[in-house]
């Protein structure tokens, strides 16, 4: 026998493997574990503000960790820092390619970051002398557009990349620390754990992947989505992963268990997730799909409890603030709503 | 020639195989512990949630109470 052909036997039977590891384990499921507790009464949240300002469609947002801040970015070619509740543009920031896809708020606030179809990451510091906003880095590298990144610190950054990868950089010296390769397909959306020491990602390849971000390996590998994987977030308590996918469902894993514990579908749902995150207890799941609705689900009895209509184009991105006060949605139509 | 995409397409091989080894072999626990943990989760957190209980209009950051006015 070749060396292919036995190493394609031992892969085959490593699947296996796995698959019967995660069966066994398998004593109940995450529906009879919550079959005594009552669904969660309608959640109705309204529209607090809308943030207007960009003129085109705004492709991501993120959150300060200092909860009334977050920054958007729009293909308008601007990265916008608002304040949430006055709905002042802290800062207007001109990027140099219009064709920005994700960005990113440091833990410390100091820092914002995006990036999209240059292939690269553009850091700026928000807090320079002289109180203009410049470029303080560009970490170029990847082969492929920039889909998502994520602060560790003010130091590192992890992004990832239609170049099927995801990477771990020094911001001051502007080099990859560690490249994450793995996936099959276009990576499409990042989460840091809340301790810091791993990160997720989803992809074109259908799967869901976590990395140890220190030892530079992938721990697990999660299937199950029948098309891209668009977003992806920790259930609050670091043990468990969301996705959101083109297949119109998000899925739950557990991380300890190693294996998907439900799924979030309805048949009258039939267009892809866009972007999706959870409440603060994680009871709430809040995802944003191509029909230019948000979906609010019980996380334990799988069950639709509320809809964000307000939007009129596609959701295509969705955070919810560190203190859990509110939702923000971006939208398509150029606007930002904050919710609760 | 091919060669190398011979040695590579076995370099590849290879690694798909040490990464499954890697995976088949994490440590799981059972379902009905990770589902408990995951519920107790949610019900020790709710009372926290203000998107899950509301939140009251005078602690609302976003919805400064108005006197109201009717002209």
């Amino acid at each position: 026998m070749g060396e292919m052909e036995q190493l394609r036997k031992e892969a085959e039977s490593l699947k296996d493997q796995i698959t019967a590891a995660r069966k066994a384990v398998q004593d109940t499921t995450l529906q009879e574990a919550a079959a005594g507790i009552t669904v969660v009464g309608r959640v109705q949240l309204k529209t607090r503000k809308t943030l207007r300002g960009h003129l085109a469609k705004i492709y991501a947002m993120h959150w300060a960790v200092d909860a009334n801040l977050c920054v958007s970015a729009s293909q308008d070619g601007k990265l916008i820092v608002w304040d949430t509740i006055t709905t002042n543009k802290v800062n207007a920031i001109p990027l140099k390619s219009s064709w920005v896809m994700t960005c990113a708020y440091a833990p410390s606030g100091n820092l914002v970051a995006c990036g999209g179809l240059d292939n690269m990451c553009s850091i700026y510091n928000l807090k320079g002398k002289d109180g203009n906003v410049k470029v303080m880095r560009e970490l170029a590298a990847h082969t492929g557009y920039l889909s998502c990144c994520r602060f560790l610190s003010d130091s590192e950054i992890i992004t990832s990349s239609g170049d099927c990868t995801c990477v771990l950089w020094d911001i001051e010296t502007g080099t990859q620390k560690t490249v994450f390769a793995g996936h099959q397909g276009d990576c499409m959306s990042l989460a840091v754990s809340p301790d810091f020491k791993f990160f997720i990602s989803g992809a074109c390849d259908f799967t869901a992947k976590l990395w140890d971000i220190r030892e530079g390996v992938c721990r697990q590998t999660f299937g199950g989505h029948e098309s891209d994987i668009n977003a992806i977030g920790f259930f609050p308590n670091g043990n468990a992963v969301i996705t959101g996918s083109d297949d119109a469902t998000c899925k739950l894993y557990d991380l300890r268990a190693d294996q998907e514990l439900i799924t979030y579908q309805d048949s009258s749902i039939m267009c892809g997730v866009t972007s999706l995150a959870p409440s603060l207890s994680g009871r709430l799941i809040l995802a944003g799909y191509d029909d230019f609705n948000v979906n609010i689900w019980d996380s334990l009895k799988s069950e639709r409890v509320g809809v964000l209509a307000g939007h009129d184009n596609r959701v295509s991105c969705i955070g919810v603030s560190a203190d859990g006060m509110a939702c923000c949605t971006g939208s398509w139509d150029s606007f930002l709503k904050i919710w609760n | 020639m091919s060669n190398n995409n011979a040695s590579n397409n076995l370099i590849i091989a290879q690694r798909a195989v040490k990464q499954l080894r890697l995976e088949a072999s994490i440590r799981r626990i059972k379902v009905s512990q990770a589902a408990a943990d995951l519920r107790n989760f949610c019900v020790q957190n709710a009372p926290k949630d203000p998107l899950l209980m509301g939140v009251p209009s005078s602690d609302n950051p976003f919805r400064p109470p108005k006197p109201c006015s009717l002209f």
